[in-house]
């Protein structure tokens, strides 16, 4: 019995090695596993934010000019310091400022003639820089809020720490225990957490697909468009060690698809922790969440997703009836299984008995949890044996399609063509 | 070292003719050192005959045996013993012929340590040494065919099935192939060979059976056929049979 197991995994490694070798000199595979992960994404990542950096120097070598309606100028000091003391700002002179707003020759208009009530602050929509000055104004509006606060307590004798209420200290609910690192920052750790989740949920989830698609493809549909499925049933071995040794070549491309992945992602993120202070702050934080047991249960669930979406598109190729078909079937696979990572990050979403049964989805709620360290046990495992389940179901499933087809079950092309009487083809 | 095809039935159904036999109760045997020919035109039932003895398809009734062992009941141990050749299988296009052979004859069993000197020996028997190397999508067809016929006696099968094997080869390859089953025959292995080109079944086939419409018209050496039917050349034979059966070859 021992001997036979041996001799099964071996007969499995073989096809895998075969597998491997057929599908590395595919171009699609290439493409796709190799090449696009290792330049594409790192070109067009640090191109964005080349073009990010230069809007950036664009806006400080032309700053946004803003101008106050004369009327009223003197109701609103602290506003109009903190808009000179702004390295972005400009306060230009204007005669005519809301004629200048509308030839695009300013930016933005302050009107404080109703000041104290409220101050007016005038936009020009169809400007380049509509969203950057929106965003400059209000932070200049907030920051004015509070000085004239502080001024008008001063004025009426009253204690001035009562603005300290203002400055909010957040952390999170890991800090209680004393586990984690204090996240001081609310925008910093929202910002961060929301952006693993969304490398990982939705960028890891595209890339496994993307990366199981094409070895898949290669592996299966290729033995009935080559017409070598006939030499490889005449082989002596278990037909379900056929197919799981092509499922194992598609789940090492998978793997390693996903690897050249995250080393791709690697590089960008040095890149753009090189280039941005904020951003090197912010990853920091971020890692700190990370004990090495969850970088570990993220790597399971790394692991259990590939096996999963391998399995899927190992049955789908074993089922079409040519490449372009199984092509065709993996668009509509593809957006489903990134669907659903969108649907777990939305609020509410959490991994329970119930959600802890649905492919994929468990999946990306247990690396959810991970993240926000509300993992419970029961829910991993039964998450977890679920997706063993049901891999091992496709995987079943991918071997009756793929040797189901047998000419057995069906009339041969050349008999279907042969008129009974004369057996002409 | 022999094959008992034994009352083969293969029944298809098909929507528009209803159920059909498309191989219909055939016998014949073949032994060790033989070539047995299996002549019929296109769609007489030679590949279905072929592909149940290969365990490809079941046999709806009646069975084979390859070396003893049974089609149905024993197809692994029957794969074992067989090297299929037809002309249109396909070949891995991205992987070499050396590479194929690897990969077939290490899951045929064949001892590893003796596999490299395996497929040198039979480079050279198919004078394969040009291209044994080249990715086969950049092979012509002879060279295709006799890769195929490689990969079929990798693992060095006592009994050889080949399906209109010389379908589509210039007449070079062909020499070579024919010289091939010839030397099959001469180290002892049993070989089963359909056609439907008379002067190959001529020139190669020690015994033979005419099949038609699904079903054996006749079976025996060239001299047993020509003494019944009276006529020399077997493609006159084959005509004599198939008309007399009262089937229509045109």
């Amino acid at each position: 019995m021992f001997s036979g197991i041996i001799d099964r995994l071996n007969d499995i490694c073989i096809v895998a090695g075969k597998e491997l070798r057929h599908c590395f000199r595919d171009s699609h595979v290439l493409i796709y596993t190799v090449f696009v992960p290792l330049i594409l994404y790192p070109v067009s990542l640090v191109s964005l934010s080349e073009y990010s950096l230069w809007r950036e120097g664009l806006a400080e070598t032309r700053p946004i000019h803003v101008a106050f309606e004369k009327d009223g100028l003197d109701k609103i000091p602290e506003f109009v310091a903190a808009v000179k003391e702004a390295k972005r700002l400009k306060v230009v002179e204007s005669d005519n400022p809301i004629g200048d707003l509308q030839q695009g020759k300013l930016e933005c208009v302050v009107d404080g003639s109703k000041a104290p009530e409220s101050i007016k602050i005038i936009l020009n929509q169809a400007s380049d820089r509509f969203l950057e000055t929106k965003v400059a104004m209000a932070t200049k509006t907030f920051e004015a809020r509070g000085k004239a606060m502080r001024k008008a307590l001063e004025e009426a004798g009253c204690e001035t720490k009562v603005i300290r209420v203002f400055d909010i200290v957040t952390t999170s609910v890991g800090t209680i225990g004393g586990r984690k690192a204090k996240l001081q920052d609310m925008e910093l750790t929202a910002f961060s957490t929301t952006m693993v989740l969304v490398a990982f949920y939705g960028y890891t989830m595209l890339i496994i697909t993307v990366g199981a698609v094409y070895p898949a493809l290669a592996s299966f549909t290729e033995e009935f468009e080559k017409r070598t499925k006939n030499t490889t049933y005449m082989l002596p071995v278990e037909r379900s060690s056929v197919v799981i040794g092509k499922f194992s070549a598609v789940v090492m491309l998978t793997l390693l698809s996903g690897m050249v992945n995250f080393f791709s992602m690697g590089l960008v993120a040095v890149y753009f922790t090189w280039k941005l202070d904020w951003l090197r702050r912010t990853l920091a934080l971020a890692l700190k969440q990370y004990s090495l047991g969850n970088v570990i249960l993220l790597l399971v669930v790394f692991l259990l997703s590939t096996l999963l979406v391998a399995a899927i598109y190992s049955l789908m190729a074993a089922n079409a009836k040519s490449f372009k078909e199984a092509q065709n079937a993996s668009s509509l696979i593809l957006v489903g299984i990134t669907i659903l990572p969108m649907v777990a990050l939305l609020p509410g979403w959490q991994l329970n008995e119930l959600t802890a049964l649905v492919p994929i989805l468990n999946m990306v709620l247990a690396a959810k949890a991970i993240v926000t360290d509300s993992l419970g046990s029961f829910e991993m495992i039964c998450a977890s044996m679920e997706t063993i389940a049901v891999t091992a179901v496709l995987v079943y499933l991918s071997q009756v399609v793929f040797w189901g087809r047998e000419p057995a079950d069906r009339v041969p092309e050349d008999k279907l063509a042969t008129n009974p009487s004369t057996g002409e083809g | 070292m022999s094959l008992d095809a034994i009352n083969l039935t293969k029944r298809f159904f098909d929507p528009k003719r209803g159920e059909f036999n498309a191989v219909d109760s055939i016998s014949f045997s073949c032994s060790k050192g033989e070539i047995f020919g299996l002549l019929g035109p296109n769609g007489a039932g030679k590949t279905t005959t072929l592909r149940m003895i290969t365990t490809i398809l079941k046999p709806t009734a009646g069975t084979a045996k390859v070396n003893d062992f049974d089609v149905i009941a024993q197809p692994r141990q029957v794969r074992k013993q067989l090297g299929f050749v037809s002309a249109d299988t396909g070949l891995y296009e991205r992987l070499t012929p050396r590479e194929i052979l690897t990969y077939f004859g290490r899951l045929s069993k064949y001892p590893k340590e003796k596999l490299k000197d395996r497929i040198d020996e039979i480079t050279v028997m198919l004078q394969m040494e040009q291209f044994v190397d080249s990715r086969c999508e950049k092979l012509s067809t002879g060279m295709r065919q006799k890769v195929s016929i490689a990969r079929a006696i990798v693992h060095d099968p006592p009994v050889i099935i080949m399906d209109e094997p010389t379908t589509g080869l210039d007449v070079l390859t062909s020499q070579v192939l024919h010289r091939f089953v010839l030397q099959c025959k001469e180290i002892g292995k049993c070989v089963v060979f359909s056609s439907h080109i008379m002067s190959e079944a001529e020139k190669l086939c020690d015994r033979m059976g005419i099949i038609h419409n699904g079903k054996l018209l006749a079976a025996g050496t060239l001299e047993e056929l020509r003494r019944e039917s009276g006529m020399h050349y077997l493609e006159d034979i084959f005509l004599s049979v198939v008309k007399e059966t009262g089937s229509d070859v045109t």
